[in-house]
């Protein structure tokens, strides 16, 4: 295995920050879009499997259902962005990707991403250190 | 290529590779599945309430509804006979909980054989037929007329049967139900009655999802299905390709300390051919490492 090379800590917190809002927007786009589904299917379910007695409910859901499938897009965009920044394993893109499809664990998924970018800014070599020089480098860590 | 290659090759990359391309190949169906739901919905769309005739004209007796003659209007003449009804339950029509009368319809084929078509004549609200004991009574719904009827209505595939026929009350108007109640010759769909009958509410349009042209949307869920599994893909490639850089960086890294060393102590020069000064800063910027800014 070759050294790691370094990080940019400027662009990890910008991708960062992108990340963040789109986990949050994601999120909440997903939970809107999990009600809607209770509403169509639940509160106004017809008798066989997915089907629903309520025009209205289906009008709704086929509005939301494309802006959601955008969202998501974007999230994971962001998501990739912030990956290759953060120059991580494939597996790593995927768990990102993950995040985003199951209702409220997008929340988390931003705290945890959040956790490792700090942790790893602090462990892994930056171009920052490069330029403050060795010394203060390994003051910073 | 080549030693990008030989990074591709390695079992960790190898099995990424794997696991894409299965992720791809799930992509792949779903979006197969997004299309033919599309397809679906154009084939439907175009045979809403076409005048095909008499029935004896439309299908003969062992053949399907086909996608494109359902939703076509027939017309069907012959005899009802009230013995052979049932009530179809859990429907729910301009808001009212309805039920659904089903009768067998005596007609003549082309071929001069009699045969059964099942008519859905039309629907009542689900008060009008409920017994004292909560529960569906066929006896209360509506007779049929008696003597030679002719009646019009749309020409319906047969519902999928999850239940059976108990004491004339079924919740699905499906023939391969109706054809062990009723005996056979049937037809294999049935005729959704929209000329009028007494005492019955006409039947509206059967509507499916796939009858309110959600064509497009099933045709962009289609592409954006394919779009997913080529990212996977695309992630799989740009891993291999940093793997690969980043060994590239490392080896001239490791390069250019050894000859930076080996310039500040001429006696231990590895290479004596290659210049110590000016090579390393051309690698410096061929491998992208990070000057200060």
């Amino acid at each position: 295995m070759p050294a790691p090379r370094p990080l940019d800590e400027v662009q990890v917190r910008t991708s960062f920050a992108r990340f963040r809002v789109a986990s949050i927007v994601e999120g909440i786009a997903l939970l809107v879009l999990v009600c809607i589904m209770v509403m169509r299917y639940v509160v106004f379910g017809g008798d066989a499997w997915l089907t629903s007695t309520s025009h209205t409910w289906e009008q709704i859901s086929s509005v939301w259902s494309p802006i959601h499938g955008l969202i998501y897009m974007v999230y994971v965009i962001l998501a990739f962005d912030l990956w290759l920044k953060m120059r991580w394993g494939l597996p790593r893109m995927l768990l990102l990707m993950f995040f985003g499809v199951i209702p409220v664990l997008s929340f988390f998924g931003e705290r945890w991403t959040h956790g490792r970018v700090e942790d790893e800014l602090r462990r892994r070599p930056t171009l920052q250190d490069e330029a403050e020089g060795p010394a203060a480098g390994a003051a910073g860590a | 290529m080549g030693p990008m290659l030989r990074v591709a090759l390695r079992p960790r990359f190898l099995g990424l590779l794997a696991l894409m391309v299965l992720a791809t190949v799930v992509c792949g169906l779903l979006a197969t599945w997004q299309w033919e739901r599309a397809h679906r919905a154009l084939s439907e769309d175009t045979s809403v309430a076409e005048e095909l005739g008499p029935v004896q004209d439309v299908i003969g007796l062992a053949d399907p509804v086909t996608n494109e003659l359902v939703g076509g209007i027939v017309t069907a003449s012959g005899s009802f006979d009230a013995e052979r009804q049932i009530l179809v339950g859990g429907r729910h029509i301009d808001g009212t909980d309805a039920v659904i009368v089903v009768t067998a319809l005596e007609v003549t084929t082309s071929e001069g054989e009699q045969a059964i078509l099942p008519v859905a004549r039309g629907w009542v609200p689900a008060e009008q037929v409920t017994g004292a004991d909560g529960e569906l009574d066929p006896a209360l719904a509506p007779a049929p007329p008696s003597g030679e009827v002719e009646i019009s209505g749309r020409l319906e595939a047969s519902e999928a049967a999850t239940d059976g026929i108990f004491e004339g009350v079924a919740s699905e108007i499906a023939t391969p139900l109706l054809v062990n109640a009723w005996g056979d010759p049937m037809y294999a769909g049935y005729v959704a009655q929209t000329s009028a009958a007494e005492g019955l509410s006409p039947m509206p349009v059967a509507e499916s999802a796939f009858q309110r042209g959600l064509d497009w949307q099933n045709i962009g869920y289609a592409a954006q299905w394919i779009v997913f599994g080529v990212f996977f893909l695309y992630l799989w490639g740009r891993t291999v390709r940093t793997a690969h850089l980043d060994e590239l960086a490392a080896q001239r890294e490791e390069l250019e300390r050894s000859l930076a060393s080996a310039g500040e102590h001429p006696d231990q020069r590895p290479d004596p051919g290659v210049p110590a000064d000016a090579a390393p800063t051309q690698e410096d910027a061929d491998a992208g490492t990070p000057t200060p800014r």
